[in-house]
């Protein structure tokens, strides 16, 4: 479910042919470890230990290979005729956030879902989870050229305007979805800097990863960089903060 | 130094609140803010002051010889202040001419073409900027 906006935009079809080779393993691996944190922040129950996590991360990329690679041949986009190359590297780029999906729908319609074990999560936790969120909306973004596109149609006010609403929505999300260790905060200056500036901080470094992966900062100055950042940054900030309501 | 004093509010205010780390959590709040401003000030020191359209300039990086005919590559540069997207760029050499299309050069950005022509180029190549639609 989760991976189905990615399976039928074009865009991802072609950074599959396209997307050098180490850019395509550095998505991979650092898939590795993000998947592992879901699994253990969001998995079934962290009681179950880190093994139980590693095989988590490990069935659900299976599961996101194994339905990638099935759709993308049922709809006709990997057919025999093409090299072996591409079509893994497309199935590559479908299966990590396939699997990022799968863990994340084990969560949301497990049965043993356990409101006290949420409320467990640490800072760093809450950190991960909208690093995450974040990912997740900005990988199914980045790669429509739309991106692009609003980054250079825009004046420099409307990119400020974006920004101080990615920030502003952003933190009244956080408050609403209730961020645990928020009331222990107390004063809303401080959670505003350890979770809404925090977050959004991450969500523009997510930014520039994914934006780095697909090569859409390539042969940008410096004033079309940061305004593609931000735009990308609009959606990861919605993701990060809402992060917390999906999982 | 700020960190000690807090932690000890926190802790009093509620005793079974787990502490979390609040070096952390200003760490990382300091970072987000650096991040944050450091977009903004490039934004604003960029982009503020007059409009300056496209800009689009183009340079010959080499040619060379393969399979049967001559390929020019061409870096084409924006120094303007806007994108221009659809840029036509299209190279004469004798009789010849070539061109290509580059969907977006971003401005103060780059992008590479390669033109291909039968005849060899190298004394005579002569390029133009066709035209550009504005994105």
């Amino acid at each position: 479910m989760f991976g189905l906006p990615l399976l039928m935009t074009m865009e991802m079809w072609s950074y599959g042919l396209t997307l050098d080779p180490v850019r395509l393993t550095v998505f991979l691996l650092s898939g590795l470890p993000l998947l592992l944190g879901l699994a253990v922040f969001a998995g079934f129950s962290r009681s179950q230990g880190i093994g139980h996590a590693v095989i988590d991360v490990f069935a659900a990329l299976a599961v996101g290979f194994v339905t990638s690679g099935f759709l993308l041949i049922l709809i006709g986009v990997i057919d025999g005729t093409a090299p072996l190359r591409p079509a893994v590297g497309q199935i590559i780029l479908q299966a990590a956030p396939a699997a990022m999906g799968a863990l994340l729908a084990r969560r949301q319609f497990g049965a043993d879902r356990n409101d006290a074990e949420k409320a467990e999560a640490r800072y760093s936790g809450e950190l991960f989870l909208m690093v995450a969120g974040a990912l997740f909306l900005a990988l199914n973004i980045a790669p429509t050229e739309e991106t692009r596109l609003i980054a250079y149609r825009m004046a420099p006010w409307q990119a400020v305007g974006l920004l101080l609403l990615s920030v502003g929505l952003m933190h009244v999300i956080v408050y609403l979805a209730g961020f645990a260790g928020q009331e222990e905060q107390g004063h809303p200056f401080s959670a505003f800097v350890h979770f809404t500036l925090a977050g959004y901080g991450l969500v523009l470094l997510t930014g520039v990863y994914v934006l780095w992966l697909f090569g859409a900062l390539d042969g940008h100055g410096v004033l079309e960089t940061a305004k593609t950042i931000v735009v990308l940054g609009f959606p990861g900030a919605i993701g990060a903060a809402a992060a917390r309501l999906l999982v | 130094m700020a960190t000690p004093s807090k932690k000890k509010t926190v802790g009093a205010a509620k005793p079974d609140a787990e502490p979390g780390p609040p070096v952390l959590a200003w760490a990382m709040g300091g970072l987000g803010l650096i991040l944050l401003l450091t977009c903004l000030v490039v934004i604003l020191s960029q982009g503020l002051g007059e409009a300056r359209p496209p800009d689009i300039r183009t340079r010959v990086v080499e040619i060379r010889a393969a399979d049967g005919q001559w390929l020019a590559e061409v870096e084409v540069r924006n120094l303007g202040g806007e994108t221009g997207a659809e840029v036509q760029v299209e190279g004469r050499a004798g009789a010849e001419t070539a061109s290509a299309t580059v969907d977006y050069v971003p401005a103060g950005g780059e992008a590479a073409i390669v033109l291909g022509f039968t005849e060899d180029p190298r004394t005579d190549l002569r390029l133009r900027v066709a035209g550009w639609i504005e994105p």
